[in-house]
């Protein structure tokens, strides 16, 4: 991937920022990078990242995760506002469909985590306000879900099922067509 | 798993907006795992909002259709029409997607026949055809309601040389899909040698209007082929080159003609385009024609051919060893044509290359 973006990754490189897991681990970050993230976007135009950013909700082992992902996704988003959404995007078309590829192969790999680890990554991507890995990660749930029994449902995600019989017959009595 | 993350639902409504619309079911079994997906899947706004998650991905999908078969029956030598709801969703758990089916209650013993749909209401009616007996609902199979219009008025010419009907909504303007509960229209036309007339149901009203008429002279039996509507005017089909067109705003009917060079009137479809130009689409051996209705004056504005699609790119050799039936146009943004095939039914998609 060493073309168009890197020009621009190498301008941006002057500027390095610090984030802070909430184990106190360090992660110097490009400014591109880092700004994948809406929420330390708007604290590096706050001017205040001095000394590190710190990120109280995201352990170092999903920091390091959610890095990756940025590095990976920052080339291809350089000077787009949350452009590594995978719904229908106008700056993608743009980018070099080899590219393209390589990163949806990237993304595919990135997905390949354990449950706990992708609710992690939700939760970091929602807190960091990254839309595009929101996204990706959202999406694997929901693939997940798709075309799954209540039952199956519920043993994958380790949920309680909490509607009583009554309530679930009901439910499967005003939407009957979807269970013939 | 005790130190297992938990999902707040404002996450879980992003991971259930992102649920396939094709597959409707799978918000239902959503609803079944548990108290707060249920609560997040019955939210007012949560259709609201995955309808906006949807919207960049293109048209609404297409979740059945319904089509108009002749049966035989075994122990009677009529044939046994009826309207058959064909499911083209790909959830695994069902193979219909029919409520409580009001297609085989008629207790004529005949089945029901489609007409019309439009925004998720179909227009039924009852054969036999004579037109005196005829009775039509209106149906909504998402919340599986019926509204039997009441019979018409005797009119005082008879329907030898054909009729049809339309459903649209009173209301809307044309795009908005989800109008199920606002008032509708039923457009009925007939035709004879001479003369062609019209007659609307107002569901508000509920009640026939008196009929209107418009003195045509045209050899040509209208065919109930689903009509097409393209800005505030309704065109129906004859079997000939004839197309009867009705204002649906000053109720005045006129006609318009299909091209000379259109060999079989009866094997093409009515379209509407994104824009909401009248076309139509014509099969000839293995190519499907598609015409645009040039603007102008309606004696002078004539047809441009807009696209040929060459199928034996799409079907097989076996599909195509004779003209498929072009069977209908799917309108509400979906925008695929129907063709019947030697091996069954499909559709094309004119926006696709």
């Amino acid at each position: 991937m060493a073309s168009a973006g890197s020009g621009d990754e190498k301008a941006a490189a002057a500027a390095m920022i610090t984030l802070i897991s909430s184990d106190n681990e360090k992660f110097e970050v490009t400014e591109a990078t880092a700004t994948l993230s809406q929420t330390i976007r708007h604290m590096i135009e706050d001017g205040c990242t001095d000394g590190g950013v710190p990120l109280p909700n995201v352990t170092s082992k999903i920091l390091a995760r959610v890095i990756e992902y940025c590095k990976k996704h920052a080339t291809a988003a350089a000077g787009e506002e949350g452009s590594s959404s995978s719904f229908s995007d106008a700056a993608f078309l743009e980018v070099d469909r080899a590219f393209l590829e390589e990163l949806e192969e990237f993304d595919d790999a990135f997905l390949e985590v354990d449950r706990a680890t992708l609710f992690d990554l939700i939760l970091a991507a929602n807190y960091l306000d990254i839309k595009g890995l929101l996204n990706l990660t959202c999406q694997k749930v929901a693939d997940s879900v798709k075309g799954k029994t209540p039952e199956q449902i519920r043993e994958m995600y380790n949920i309680v099922n909490d509607l009583t019989p009554e309530e679930e017959a009901e439910i499967r009595r005003e939407t009957q067509w979807a269970f013939e | 798993m005790a130190d297992e993350a938990v999902l707040p639902g404002d996450l879980i409504e992003q991971i259930l907006l992102r649920l396939p619309p094709s597959d409707p079911a799978s918000l239902v079994c959503a609803a079944l795992v548990c108290m707060a997906w249920r609560r997040l899947v019955s939210d007012a706004g949560f259709g609201l909002r995955f309808r906006e998650a949807h919207r960049q991905q293109r048209a609404p999908p297409m979740l059945s259709f319904l089509c108009n078969i002749t049966d035989y029956d075994v122990d009677d030598d009529d044939a046994y029409f009826t309207a058959r709801f064909v499911p083209t969703s790909s959830c695994p758990h069902r193979d219909r997607f029919v409520p409580t089916c009001p297609l085989t209650d008629c207790s004529s013993g005949s089945g029901w026949h489609a007409l019309d749909s439009r925004h998720g209401r179909v227009l039924l009616h009852t054969l036999p055809y004579g037109a005196m007996h005829n009775r039509m609902v209106v149906w909504d199979p998402i919340a599986d309601e019926q509204v039997e219009l009441p019979k018409m008025p005797q009119d005082p010419y008879p329907y030898h040389w054909g009729w049809n009907a339309a459903l649209l909504c009173a209301t809307c303007g044309g795009d908005d899909l989800g109008c199920h509960h606002t008032p509708f229209i039923v457009v009925f036309v007939g035709s004879m040698p001479t003369m062609m007339f019209a007659r609307v149901y107002l569901s508000e009203a509920a009640a026939w209007s008196e009929i209107t008429t418009g003195w045509l002279f045209a050899h040509d039996c209208l065919m109930r082929m689903p009509s097409a509507l393209a800005g505030n005017m309704l065109y129906f089909q004859s079997s000939g080159s004839m197309i009867l067109k009705y204002d649906v705003t000053t109720r005045k009917i006129s006609k318009i003609h299909l091209p000379d060079t259109v060999d079989d009137p009866e094997n093409v479809a009515l379209t509407v385009s994104e824009g909401g130009g009248l076309g139509f689409t014509e099969a000839v051996g293995s190519r499907l024609y598609l015409w645009s209705r040039n603007a102008g004056p309606d004696k002078d504005a004539g047809w441009t051919q807009s696209r040929v699609i060459e199928l034996d790119r799409l079907f097989s050799i076996e599909a195509l060893s004779t003209t498929p039936e072009v069977l209908g146009f799917a309108a509400d943004g979906v925008g695929v044509i129907f063709l019947q095939t030697n091996d069954g039914i499909f559709t094309v998609d004119p926006k696709s290359e």
